[in-house]
């Protein structure tokens, strides 16, 4: 079923009201889709943990190992808790959680620069409509809301600088960008200033909304409720300095003492907490040169923070509502060149996922005997995004955004969800 | 003496040029003379190891062994009989007899470490193989029988590379982190340790560099060892660089860079009877160097930067030749190398070398 533009025009009505009222701490729902699908949503809350692995990690080098072959590398692979299946000597913590997790080992992308390959496949390579789609984590925030916990709906959690990434949002619009956490670190100013008390804060406040409100009488509401939205969910993360707070030793030795340890631990933390839609960055992965030594320390570093996650996240009984997806924006070359690197491989590389609406325990796609090419049917990350949506509950074959009164696919039309992934 | 020429005499005398070169479709890490330098042998990506025969214009592959597994990176050529050792990245150590021109197995041990042995080096008196690991350990064989002598530890990182001293009593071992350890073979007492540390960086989650490369001057007195200042991970970038450490002292009296930053890794070294080391290199895709250098000087006299990414660099006995090991043109690239159908990899060609000038021809 289809959407039409008057369903859209008072989803989108809903979506003001919920974000006025998560001021009031009510929660709300995002909103470019039919009220029926925003309550089917609200049902039981959803959230996504995705963990973007910039530069490439190399597919033969972690979930899909080829050793003794021509370009299989010098590492061994190692049975895991899936018979039969086995996967990097690098990886031995995942290992013992590979029925816990559902790898894709017959990827096929379309890009194979940086520059235009992180931006295809993070908005899902959807058909050209003359449009900017959305990152997958602005059109996870924009289709789930942001919850009950007020936050901002989407966390990026990154090595380096933080701030507030609008771009990502595309169409969607300002508010639906990601609110950078760098270095672990707290936004700035994220305390109310000593001499401003809480009564006094809460009179500016009520004061903005009365301004706000009268501003978009006259003119286009759109900025506006964008910059209110996000007042409020700044606001709401200033009451949680606690989520900045030092991780517990413990914690940081069980995750591992590296900027990526850290971050998946604050990721954790930011999804216990509520956030809708966490992105936990590593960079560094590019290993045009020295790409095995290079692996052999990225990758026990990436297991003991991943592994960990999801144990975690499985004791706990998060996986069941929280959607947790590992990958990069294409694997590495077969081909190992002559700095001993690999290069950029679109052709066949692997993503792994597990959490809410994935099967686990699964292992599906299937690459060559030398690892170069899929042997089985190619999944675009088109049908990844639909599998995903899927898996939350959004039915992307149908779901439509509307922008401008422009109905757009939330998921390339010509794809579908991979069943065999779906629980 | 060499001390006495100029760097024109130098470069005269010591100008080489490319005899024969060879190849198979595979890539080598190295190519090694055998002690009489009648045969090369490689050892590679493939797990192969290849005996070539040297005595034609064509090298010819006489013998091939693919009984390893993954990479083997180890090899080392007995200085007086016709055996070798080689390991490989899944832990089996190997010795060969060549007597024949056939590689025959004499002794194998599949579980010589705990994953991949880097590389292997015989005492020159023949009597001791050391093999380092990823595992962190040194360990010491008999290369008679392949019984195990000793295991040794003290790096805490996955060790790169080891050097006999002249002598046979002691070695060096150079790890991931920058760290090199001279100690006595029997006891496994430190003897020294030696901080090139500037040879290594964390780089976001990655540890960058190490030591790549150590050899001991013909003297015994001075310990070499390369590898590069890492600027960044992922696609490494860096300086080239060498430091001589004085084994009577801790601190390197001298510290040579060899390039820029795209030249990257200082992959191997080798000392000349002459008096220079001869060492290459192996930077981005298309880059390598074979540079002579001689001490004392602050540059090489001689750096060739058509070998493409060298990895090794073996001299004949009769030292005068010399082989490199390098990389195929055009070995990188982001889209699909297909040939025929088919997804190409790399090969290494293997140049042979010499300083002798080109036989004149014959009158007709």
């Amino acid at each position: 079923m289809h959407c039409t533009p008057i369903e859209h025009a008072i989803s989108r009505r809903t979506l003001f009201g919920a974000a006025a009222a998560t001021t009031l701490g009510m929660g709300g729902l995002g909103g470019l889709v039919r009220p029926s699908i925003a309550k089917r949503l609200q049902s039981d809350q959803k959230q996504v943990l995705f963990i973007w692995i910039d530069g490439g990690m190399s597919q033969l080098e972690s979930w899909d190992p080829k050793p003794n072959t021509q370009f299989g590398g010098p590492f061994r692979s190692i049975q895991t808790s899936i018979p039969g299946i086995r996967i990097s000597e690098l990886m031995p913590k995942t290992a013992q959680i590979m029925h816990l997790l559902a790898v894709d080992r017959g990827v096929h992308t379309q890009d194979n620069s940086h520059s235009a390959g992180v931006g295809r496949v993070n908005r899902g390579d959807p058909k050209d409509r003359g449009v900017t789609y959305p990152y997958f984590g602005s059109a996870v925030a924009n289709l789930l809301g942001p919850g009950e916990s007020g936050l901002p709906p989407y966390v990026w959690v990154k090595p380096g600088s933080g701030g507030f990434q609008f771009k990502d949002a595309g169409f969607l619009g300002p508010q639906y960008g990601a609110l950078a956490i760098g270095d672990g670190q707290a936004p700035d100013n994220l305390l109310l200033h000593k001499d401003i008390s809480s009564k006094r804060d809460d009179l500016r406040n009520k004061l903005r909304v009365l301004a706000d409100e009268r501003f978009t009488k006259t003119r286009s509401s759109r900025s506006t409720e964008a910059q209110g939205f996000v007042f409020d969910t700044a606001r709401t993360l200033m009451r949680r300095s606690d989520l900045f707070e030092p991780a517990d030793p413990k914690d940081k030795e069980r995750y591992g003492d590296t900027p990526f340890g850290r971050d998946m631990l604050l990721g954790k933390k930011m999804i216990e907490a509520g956030v809708t839609f966490v992105k936990v960055n590593s960079y560094g992965w590019d290993t045009h040169g020295d790409n095995f030594n290079g692996h052999a320390s990225l990758m026990p570093r990436f297991d003991q923070a991943f592994a960990t996650l999801v144990t975690d996240m499985h004791e706990s009984g998060m996986l069941d509502h929280v959607l947790v997806i590992a990958m990069s924006e294409f694997g590495r070359t077969p081909r190992i060149n002559g700095h001993v690197g690999r290069d950029h491989w679109p052709e066949a590389w692997s993503i792994a996922m597990t959490g809410r609406g994935i099967r686990r325990g699964t292992v599906i796609g299937k690459t060559n005997k030398l690892g170069t090419f899929v042997d089985s049917e190619e999944h675009d990350i088109g049908a990844f995004f639909h599998t995903w949506f899927h898996a939350l509950g959004i039915d992307s074959t149908h779901d439509e955004y509307v922008n401008d009164g422009q109905p757009l696919p939330i998921a390339h039309d010509d794809m579908a969800p991979i069943k065999e992934l779906l629980a | 003496m060499i001390a006495d020429l100029s760097i024109e005499q130098l470069i005269e005398q010591y100008k080489p040029r490319i005899k024969k070169t060879f190849a198979a479709d595979r890539q080598f890490v190295k190519a090694e003379f055998t002690n009489d330098g009648s045969h090369i042998v490689t050892v590679g990506y493939d797990a192969s190891v290849r005996l070539w025969a040297t005595d034609s214009d064509e090298p010819q592959q006489v013998s091939l062994d693919e009984s390893h597994q993954g990479w083997v990176t180890g090899l080392a050529v007995h200085s007086t009989n016709a055996r070798i050792f080689t390991s490989d990245s899944f832990a089996t150590l190997t010795c060969f007899d060549y007597t024949n021109g056939t590689l025959q197995p004499v002794w194998s041990n599949s579980e010589a470490h705990d994953g991949w042995i880097r590389e292997l080096a015989l005492a020159p008196d023949g009597k001791t193989l050391a093999s380092v690991s990823r595992d962190q350990t040194i360990r010491t064989w008999d290369p008679n029988t392949g019984n195990q002598r000793d295991a040794f530890q003290g790096h805490g990182a996955d060790i790169y590379t080891v050097a006999w001293h002249p002598d046979s009593t002691a070695f060096a071992t150079g790890d991931a982190k920058g760290n090199v350890i001279y100690r006595d073979a029997k006891s496994g007492a430190i003897k020294k340790e030696f901080d090139a540390s500037e040879l290594f960086a964390v780089q976001r989650l990655q540890d960058v560099g190490g030591v790549q490369s150590l050899t001991f001057s013909l003297d015994g007195n001075t310990l070499f060892a390369g590898g590069c200042k890492p600027n960044n991970g992922g696609n490494v970038q860096g300086v080239p660089l060498v430091f001589r450490f004085d084994l009577a002292g801790n601190q390197p009296v001298e510290r040579l860079e060899l390039g820029v930053s795209s030249d990257v890794y200082v992959r191997n070294i080798t000392m000349h009877p002459d008096g220079f080391m001869l060492a290459v290199t192996n930077g981005n895709p298309g880059i390598g160097k074979l540079q002579f250098h001689r001490f004392g000087d602050d540059k090489p006299f001689y750096v060739n930067s058509k070998l493409l990414n060298c990895h090794h660099i073996s001299l004949h006995p009769n030292k005068r030749d010399f082989a490199v090991t390098t990389t195929s043109r055009g070995s990188n690239g982001n889209g699909r190398p297909l040939k025929d159908g088919e997804y190409v990899g790399s090969h290494s060609p293997v140049h042979v070398l010499t300083f002798d000038p080109p036989a004149e021809e014959a009158p007709s």
